[in-house]
């Protein structure tokens, strides 16, 4: 396990990949917040948003496919918070099912939050994933540094992207010794030994966490992200996001169905 | 020749109360290679961390002349690097480049002289078709040498190595060992710590015991030391076994990939 989950597709070489850091990060942003600001009764305007990102992503020359499969993680989530206000939201009631003790009464305010949340959510998802599979993920600390962001956002940002991965490994290897000496036996009696892996794995994780701070440290790093990439905001960055502004803004503001 | 590391009477207690050195005195010339042996859990490592000031002691260490002090840190960090034990806690980039640049840059060198130095360390190490690959694809082997090379991208005067032979097959650690001698040519200075003694009669000019009382018991020129069975024997860094010769079963003090002669087998 290690960066290649991220990483994957950083390294080609298209417009989109060529873009500078901030250009995706400003783009990304205002795409997600005229996207979230939409009502989710705006179909068209849902749609002409998926077209503009399915365009980006197509230009950049990375599988539709992989990208929405890895965005679907995000719907179980959503659906667990959302799916309640199906229920629980009062308004014009469209089903009533009894039981017993209780009845629930889908409305059509709680699925009008429903699609709102999974809509939106998923578009969100997808916009993050097409500009993490763009961009190295130091570049985009760089841009997001160069943004005046602040510092220690960029620093946290920097420390779960490396330890994220540290984890993992751990985690791993506890599994790998754990399974070689486990020959099957009860549910209920794994629970303590899981409690334990945990531990371990919360210990371990953080004296690796420590080693590579330190490692960190001895090459001198002071809390400052720097990479020997060097950032340059092009012409085609300018005309990228005149384009993508052009259509975004139009549709966000003229073509209201009202 | 002056001294590039002098150490005088270090002590370190682990959080834990656990003592970790106790009254360390250690000198080491410019361009000259010690290597620290002794067994597990004597030291080596918290000694090498204590000098390059990731943990502190009580004590006076000195580094090229400046004393080790929250003021000095970066100056000395500047002349001098640690490779760690375990290169995965060294490579922490997405890619081998990435990470011969991190020192580098974070010393605030000019991107192409950080790509040039990166590209020499690299080719030094001969690890240079490696330059774009992700870190933790490479084996155990290449990961030494990559982690190596991430010190020398920075051109350090002194190198800290904790088991650099460590967990390698008889291959990369001849070619580790070559590594070494080419660092050695260079002038720089080499401080190691092994109970790889093969390493140890291959490159050390001088060597230190550390024993299991987290101190210094011997420091000496290597085949002064290398020599006396009874301190080897005593600091677990040779062992009595039984094994065969021919047809011959003998027992005697024994260590791998350390010569020793079989005039008592009979």
């Amino acid at each position: 396990m290690g960066f290649d989950i991220f990483e994957k597709n950083t390294d080609r070489n298209n417009l989109i990949h060529r873009l500078d850091p901030r250009t995706k990060l400003i783009f990304s942003l205002t795409f997600l917040v005229l996207m979230v600001l939409t009502p989710v009764k705006e179909i068209e305007r849902f749609g002409f948003y998926f077209v503009l990102i399915l365009t980006i992503i197509f230009i950049a020359r990375i599988s539709p496919v992989y990208i929405f499969k890895r965005s679907i993680i995000i719907l179980p989530f959503v659906m667990v918070v959302a799916g309640l206000a199906v229920f629980f939201t009062e308004g014009r009631i469209i089903k009533e099912i009894d039981f017993v003790l209780f009845k629930l009464r889908i409305t059509y305010e709680g699925i009008n939050i429903l699609l709102n949340v999974l809509v939106k959510s998923w578009l969100s998802v997808v916009t993050l994933t097409a500009m993490m599979l763009t961009t190295r993920f130091e570049d985009l600390l760089s841009g997001v540094e160069l943004l005046k962001a602040p510092q220690i956002i960029v620093l946290m940002m920097s420390f779960m992207y490396r330890y994220i991965f540290v984890l993992i490994d751990e985690a791993v290897h506890l599994m790998r010794a754990r399974n070689v000496r486990y020959f099957g036996g009860r549910f209920l009696s794994q629970i303590p030994v899981f409690g334990n892996m945990v531990g371990v794995l919360f210990i371990r994780t953080y004296e690796r966490a420590e080693r590579i701070y330190a490692a960190m440290v001895v090459r001198g790093f002071t809390g400052r992200i720097k990479t020997v990439n060097v950032l340059k905001f092009s012409f085609t960055d300018v005309i990228f996001l005149m384009v993508t502004f052009v259509f975004l803004f139009p549709v966000y503001f003229l073509l209201t169905t009202d | 020749m002056s001294e590039a590391i002098k150490v005088g009477h270090l002590f370190y207690t682990y959080p834990d109360k656990t003592v970790g050195l106790q009254d360390i005195n250690l000198d080491v010339a410019k361009g000259e290679t010690v290597i620290i042996i002794g067994a597990n859990g004597t030291g080596k490592s918290t000694l090498l961390l204590n000098l390059i000031g990731i943990l502190r002691g009580r004590g006076e260490i000195e580094i090229l002349g400046n004393v080790l002090n929250d003021k000095n840190l970066r100056t000395i960090r500047k002349e001098m690097g640690l490779v760690f034990q375990n290169p995965d806690d060294q490579l922490f980039c997405p890619t081998v480049l990435d990470d011969f640049a991190f020192g580098p840059v974070n010393l605030g060198w000019d991107r192409d002289v950080v790509l040039q130095e990166s590209r020499n360390a690299l080719a030094l190490v001969r690890m240079e078709k490696v330059e774009s690959r992700p870190s933790h694809h490479l084996s155990f082997g290449e990961k030494k040498r990559v982690a190596i090379a991430t010190l020398l991208s920075m051109k350090p005067q002194i190198l800290l190595m904790d088991e650099p032979t460590g967990g390698l097959d008889p291959r990369s650690c001849t070619e580790l060992i070559e590594i070494l001698y080419v660092l050695k040519d260079q002038g720089k200075t080499i401080l190691a710590t092994s109970h790889d003694l093969h390493m140890v009669s291959e490159i050390a000019d001088r060597v230190c015991v550390l024993s299991e009382e987290k101190t210094i018991v011997a420091d000496g020129p290597f085949k002064e030391i290398l020599s006396n069975q009874e301190l080897l024997l005593k600091n677990n860094l040779i062992h009595q076994h039984r094994h065969r010769h021919e047809r011959f079963v003998v027992e005697h003090e024994h260590a791998h990939l350390h010569e020793h002669d079989h005039e008592n087998r009979e």
